[in-house]
């Protein structure tokens, strides 16, 4: 690649880009394929780096741990002479407010993080299920994409009953309770998903662990969240498992 | 050995007791030093410190760093500079035109079915990131995490030249590939 073209994406991934620069970087990557992929390949590989740390690079274990040590301590010993009279004051603030708006329940910070899942089931798309599906599961499957998850969790549970062996209808149906607050139910109806060998194991944890903090069961929240993070495949919930568990 | 070799050797074998000092006397100054100098909050410029105890545990971890010009604080303060620089440029981006899917975030709405596949290709990206080591990892984090230039990685990491930097990244690119 030309010399040119590479000095103009350092600088795009540097953000050093003068508004001509990128202009002319744009026009390169129109002009010329190669230049187009290498700068779709680095920006493939700018967004798989994001969310990991520079820590992770580190063997040495106890090393690690220092370098994950909580930042605030400090800040507070040495911002406190400066800041004294803000800090009373919004302190004082927090009472005030405190006395008006309750701090979160966990069952609401339990259902900000409870996100959809999307419908996988195959005979969503057309053409890929051979099978007939019967009118009641299509109908189900309907109302959980249209997010009445209410209702689908109702359409869902007789089905269930009637299918014991299909675990993916098990799991929309956990999944339907979990976003329609139903957490003891949720958990009834997840618990033997996470025994199971299905692929639906892993976001299944993390609904459990919503479903079980529902409950104000803190042991079980833990443990399916953990293991939903422990998992290679737990990508898509990590931030909300995350902060469910960080408010437990 | 002088006091200054001592810093490492001490960290070595002490590296809670270090760096709570390192926490404790250090960081407040670069913190004070960063707010009067540059216009970065506390918050972000205790990030970014705890960004170069990291870089510095990699370098010594590495081998790249193996004795101290000055103190263990005042090379924290030059990876630190770096880093804030590079941190500043990142608040003014400037985009390419048409390129509102960049800057490089998760924050776009990709609708939760495309975003569980790029989740996915991320995280299988990643994993070979990973498997790359050291100093592929750290070289390709501190370009397209942290964006930091060529010469800034140089400065950061102890490389002789930011020619060296873009042939290693180069390297790694290439091997990425594969």
């Amino acid at each position: 690649m030309e010399n040119r073209a590479e000095y103009l994406l350092e600088s795009y991934f540097a953000n050093t880009l003068s508004t001509a620069e990128a202009t002319e970087l744009k026009a390169l990557a129109s002009a010329n394929p190669s230049v187009a992929a290498e700068l779709d390949f680095q920006k493939r590989v700018a967004a798989s780096v994001q969310s990991h740390s520079l820590a992770a690079g580190i063997q040495n274990p106890a090393w690690r741990a220092v370098a994950q040590k909580p930042a605030s301590a400090a800040i507070k010993v040495s911002m406190l002479p400066r800041y004294a009279y803000a800090a009373a004051a919004a302190f004082a603030l927090l009472v005030v407010a405190y006395l008006f708006i309750m701090p979160p329940s966990l069952q609401s910070i339990v259902a900000d993080n409870a996100k959809e899942y999307p419908n996988k089931m195959k005979f969503k798309s057309l053409g890929e299920e051979s099978m007939t599906v019967p009118e009641n599961v299509i109908s189900a499957f309907g109302l959980y994409d249209n997010q009445n998850y209410s209702e689908a969790a109702k359409a869902l549970q007789p089905i269930v009953a009637t299918n014991s062996d299909r675990i993916d209808y098990r799991f929309y149906w956990g999944v339907s309770l979990v976003k329609s607050k139903q957490y003891a139910a949720a958990v009834a109806a997840l618990m033997p998903v996470i025994q199971s060998p299905d692929e639906m194991k892993i976001p299944a944890h993390y609904y459990l662990g919503l479903a079980c903090a529902g409950t104000g069961d803190k042991n079980c929240a833990r443990q399916n969240l953990q293991a939903y993070l422990d998992s290679p495949e737990g990508i898509t919930f990590r931030k909300q498992a995350e902060a469910v568990l960080k408010a437990l | 050995m002088n006091g200054k070799q001592n810093e490492l050797d001490d960290f070595r074998k002490n590296p809670n007791g270090v760096s709570v000092g390192l926490y404790n006397k250090c960081r407040p100054k670069f913190i004070g030093w960063g707010k009067e100098n540059t216009r970065t909050s506390s918050h972000d410029l205790a990030d970014i410190f705890q960004n170069a105890v990291i870089i510095m545990m990699l370098n010594l971890e590495s081998g790249r760093l193996t004795e101290l010009v000055g103190t263990l604080c005042t090379y924290l303060f030059g990876i630190g500079k770096n880093l804030i620089q590079a941190f500043r440029r990142k608040q003014d981006r400037i985009g390419l035109p048409g390129d509102e899917a960049f800057p490089i975030t998760k924050e776009t709405d990709l609708g939760a079915e495309a975003q569980i596949i790029a989740d996915q290709e991320d995280a299988q990206l990643w994993a070979k990131v990973d498997a790359l080591g050291e100093p592929c990892r750290s070289l390709l984090a501190l370009t397209y995490r942290e964006g930091l230039n060529s010469q800034e990685i140089a400065d950061v990491l102890g490389y002789a030249s930011p020619e060296v930097v873009r042939q290693l990244r180069k390297r790694c690119l290439d091997r990425l590939r594969k």
